[in-house]
């Protein structure tokens, strides 16, 4: 049977005005197992719904306003000289931050260059931690 | 001489009282911590804007237009003081009321006009017990209501925090959750400082719905914080909304020594696998999902549930671009002023300045700090049953300011070691910990809500 919103109430055990601190605190227990077990439900949805669509093999199509980079897209063809690249590194950094700037050393991001995918994220990163606004 | 006088009992001058001069000092504050230190600078302007216009005497803009004058509470008329058709304004008591608290006692309070008019009918006898809500004098006038007095129904009403979370929907990628979803408990865990202040403001006689009310700005989520406090302590509103954003912009500040004071050298140095990626179809399941699965579990909870999911249906089904623009600038920005400047009009000094500002003030700060705590430890006690190990550093970004508190995850962990990047890994606890706060206001509204 369907319970109405106010019976769910006294199901759950409504803290009346001038109750006793250990009501209180069990009321609080009450709420923190509510909020722990209905995250950890979409925790096993939210898995269970993953290895369903890797088992049926959905295609992993990305949506229009994903942050995701395509892994794809980070790899580039050696094409580019070094001074090419200094050039244009240069570039970014004066329409990021504006002129003034002075560029002392450039290194490529270690770990993530050998891996598509882990560059992507780091790009991403990057871009995310650089664009949104300054931190105190 | 006498035009002189005359026309200086027209200005507002005689009626600036001394709660008015502390108010424009705390707008002061306020519109310097935003304009010249960037503090939430997008919802502290409106508000401190919003706070200068209700400590003047604004007639046109927060004035209540003549109508039903109703019941604050169970009780008894005792007395009337005005007949029908007399001609009353605002501020001159119509009534002497009598009302008994849940306690027994009982206490003698005016019935004040709200507005100018004319007494056009009056249902109630002396001596007649009266219910909360009930009418107990229709007023009447041609003038209507201030501008702000419409548009300040949007929290009244509680439609302004829903459709904020349209946009905070169209702005949000599920996707480092959907790919990490054990993440999930961050934002869970992170809910502990909501339910712990909630004990220290019950503790300070704070009523049940008060302390809860108070207890969300641990959350770190304004437009929840606002719906809950408009539904279970409106008086209490304006204090907790200045609260709540101010401490959002303070969380760099807040967070870090927490961090810092909870892990190790080595656990912040934890290096995280790559997220993988997450495919449209699974975003839009995972969108209903939640949809469904949060309004089963707290109905009263779903407008800001469902406004949240429908952003991010949009925003992911990828067909309606042009709605998802609008969700993510028009209708947020719009709102976001609207918002702003209304909560702002409630600061009116007599209800401002009251100690227990100060208290909730207080309050914000362990509300926070106990968020962060959480969320950390959390993520350490998941560390004892996994393989592959979280770095705790993104437990604190289960509090939702999102993605302030992602950020502040990231760069402790670069300050640990420079060549790891958390800021996607954050995201994660960080949207989860919007669902999370969601929840609690769902469950403190479907427990506390009358």
């Amino acid at each position: 049977m369907l319970l109405h919103s106010s019976e769910s109430v006294q199901l759950l055990g409504a803290l009346p005005q001038g109750a006793p601190f250990v009501e209180a605190f069990v009321f609080q227990s009450v709420g923190l197992l509510v909020v722990l077990l209905s995250l950890s439900s979409l925790w096993l949805l939210c898995e269970t719904t993953s290895r369903l669509l890797i088992r049926i093999g959905a295609p992993r199509q990305i949506s229009q306003n994903s942050n995701e980079v395509r892994g794809g897209d980070t790899r580039t063809e050696a094409i580019a000289t070094a001074d090419e690249i200094t050039a244009v590194i240069a570039a970014a950094v004066v329409a990021t931050s504006g002129r003034g700037s002075i560029i002392r050393e450039i290194q490529p991001v270690a770990p993530s260059l050998s891996n598509p995918q882990l560059a992507a994220w780091t790009l991403q990163g990057r871009l995310q931690h650089h664009t949104s606004h300054s931190l105190r | 001489m006498e035009v002189l006088t005359h026309f200086f009992s027209l200005t507002g001058f005689g009626l600036v009282s001394w709660q008015m001069v502390l108010m424009w000092g705390v707008v002061l504050v306020l519109l310097y911590l935003a304009v010249f230190k960037g503090f939430e600078p997008l919802l502290l302007v409106p508000i401190a804007f919003g706070a200068l216009l209700a400590n003047l005497p604004t007639k046109g803009v927060v004035n209540e237009p003549a109508g039903p004058i109703l019941s604050p509470a169970d009780g008894r008329v005792l007395e009337w003081k005005v007949s029908v058709g007399d001609e009353v304004s605002e501020g001159q008591t119509l009534a002497l009321l009598e009302y008994t608290s849940s306690e027994g006692s009982t206490r003698t309070e005016p019935l004040v006009s709200h507005a100018h008019g004319e007494v056009v009918s009056i249902p109630v006898s002396p001596t007649n017990t009266v219910r909360e809500g009930e009418m107990l004098v229709l007023l009447y006038s041609k003038e209507p209501g201030g501008l702000y007095y419409y548009i300040s129904q949007g929290i009244v009403l509680e439609l302004f925090p829903p459709i904020i979370f349209l946009g905070v929907g169209a702005l949000t990628d599920f996707g480092p959750l959907i790919a990490n979803p054990r993440v999930l408990l961050l934002g869970a865990a992170a809910q502990l400082g909501v339910l712990v202040t909630f004990l220290c403001a019950y503790l300070l006689k704070f009523s049940p719905g008060e302390s809860a009310s108070i207890a969300i700005i641990g959350g770190a989520d304004g437009p929840t914080a606002i719906f809950l406090s408009s539904k279970l302590a409106p008086d209490l509103l304006p204090a907790i909304a200045v609260a709540a954003y101010s401490y959002m912009s303070l969380v760099p500040l807040i967070q870090p020594p927490i961090m810092r004071a909870l892990t190790s050298a080595e656990e912040r140095r934890i290096r995280m696998r790559s997220l993988r990626k997450v495919g449209r179809l699974e975003k839009l399941i995972f969108a209903l999902i939640v949809t469904v699965f949060c309004i089963m579990l707290v109905p009263p909870a779903s407008a800001l549930i469902a406004m949240l999911m429908l952003g991010n249906f949009l925003r992911e089904c990828g067909v309606v671009d042009r709605l998802v623009k609008a969700a993510q600038n028009e209708i947020i920005n719009i709102t976001t002023i609207f918002l702003g400047t209304s909560v702002g009009i409630t600061m009116t000094g007599e209800r401002f300045l009251q100690p227990q500002t100060l208290g909730i003030i207080g309050l914000g700060v362990v509300a926070f700090g106990i968020s962060t705590a959480g969320g950390v430890l959390m993520a350490k006690i998941m560390n004892l049953f996994i393989k592959e190990k979280i770095n705790p550093l993104i437990g604190s970004a289960g509090v939702s300011a999102v993605p302030m508190a992602a950020r502040v995850s990231h760069i402790e962990g670069q300050r640990a070691d420079p060549s790891n990047y958390l800021l996607m890994h954050a995201m994660g606890p960080n949207v989860a910990g919007v669902i999370g706060t969601a929840v609690v206001a769902g469950f403190y509204i479907s427990t506390l809500g009358k």
